[in-house]
């Protein structure tokens, strides 16, 4: 299961980083982008982001510098947040969310989340969503959490393996250890485009949410399922009768 | 205008002829966001020749789909110079 927009509502703190990139490069504190710009700012990548706003806003920067300015940001924020002095709001549960995964849980099936982020990005928003919800710890929830991993250091470089299957191969293969062969009793879910045709590729029963960008992205016919919320995903695993792991 | 009616004028077929399938996936469905293309982006595969049945793109274009009889292929596209296929797998959940 995926973690932005799927899991945790975070698509305006990303936003809002990727605006205060653009005051960095055009030297503009007052810069906001247009409405027009949001679905090129969401649902991509960092450097695809990045890349659309340079080539609008300011021709003259490199996709280094915006990912320097970038990663300088988000780290402050994600510091910020850990010491629980973030912006409000910024990393909030999907609503339906908690429910739907203790209803997994008291069924006995497992559950993995996985991001194409980095783990200093993803686990304070997980951890911020898993506090509202009262939740305990994420890593004491969830069967694995599968990140793109850490930063090699310098320069802050981000992985953005969806729609590759790879995150998601190791999701089930490490985690619960499900091998390929079993592949039809996992179920992926997530509400965006990469990620959906992340899990398709990967072999497993996709689901899709809407919230994300999956009908802008034209990966609807990639969904064995398109819900509207957790209570018909329910409905869908229901019966698909998957066994407890 | 919609899928059926690109693919209809892409290859000058009547509804009836129109029927897409893509195996492992299924039969393309008007509202599946899916784009046909005569080829696919690196041009190795092209509609009509060698096997390949349908060429479709995902509606951003990051992921093509190129079916044969009884097999499909997707290319995933890479802005970083690294593209990528894998097989589509059948997949069942019930």
């Amino acid at each position: 299961m995926d973690l932005d927009g799927t899991t945790v509502r975070s698509e305006g703190f990303w936003i809002w980083i990727i605006q205060q990139t653009c005051r960095d490069l055009l030297k503009n504190t007052r810069f906001e982008l247009e409405e027009s710009d949001l679905p090129y700012v969401s649902g991509h990548s960092v450097s695809e982001h990045l890349k659309y706003c340079i080539h609008k806003y300011s021709p003259e920067s490199t996709v280094e510098e915006a990912r320097g300015s970038y990663f300088k940001h988000t780290q402050h924020e994600m510091d910020e947040t850990r010491k629980e002095r973030g912006r409000k709001g910024a990393f909030m549960p999907v609503e339906g969310v908690g429910d739907f995964l203790l209803e997994l849980k008291a069924k006995g099936l497992k559950i993995g989340l996985v991001t194409s982020g980095l783990y200093e990005k993803a686990y304070p928003e997980i951890l911020s969503a898993f506090d509202v919800l009262k939740m305990g710890l994420p890593e004491e929830f969830y069967d694995c959490i599968i990140t793109a991993g850490f930063p090699l250091r310098r320069g802050g470089q981000e992985l953005s393996p969806k729609p590759h299957p790879w995150l998601y191969a190791e999701a089930a293969r490490i985690g619960p250890g499900i091998s390929f062969e079993e592949r039809n009793s996992v179920i992926g879910i997530e509400d965006s485009g990469a990620g959906v045709c992340s899990i398709r590729l990967a072999g497993f029963p996709t689901i899709g949410l809407m919230g994300g960008n999956i009908i802008e992205s034209g990966t609807k016919g990639l969904c064995d399922y398109y819900c509207f919320n957790f209570r018909e995903i329910s409905n869908v695993i229901e019966l698909a009768n998957i066994l407890p792991g | 205008m919609t899928l059926q009616a690109r693919t209809r004028e892409m290859t000058n077929m009547s509804d009836k002829e129109q029927k897409i399938i893509i195996p492992g996936l299924g039969e393309v469905m008007p509202d599946s966001g899916l784009v046909p293309l005569s080829n696919c982006s690196d041009g190795y595969f092209k509609t009509g020749e060698n096997g390949v049945n349908s060429i479709h793109s995902t509606g951003d274009g990051k992921v093509e789909l190129i079916a044969f009889k009884g097999k499909t292929l997707a290319y995933v596209n890479s802005i970083m110079g690294y593209p990528a296929y894998y097989p589509v797998h059948p997949v069942k959940l019930y």
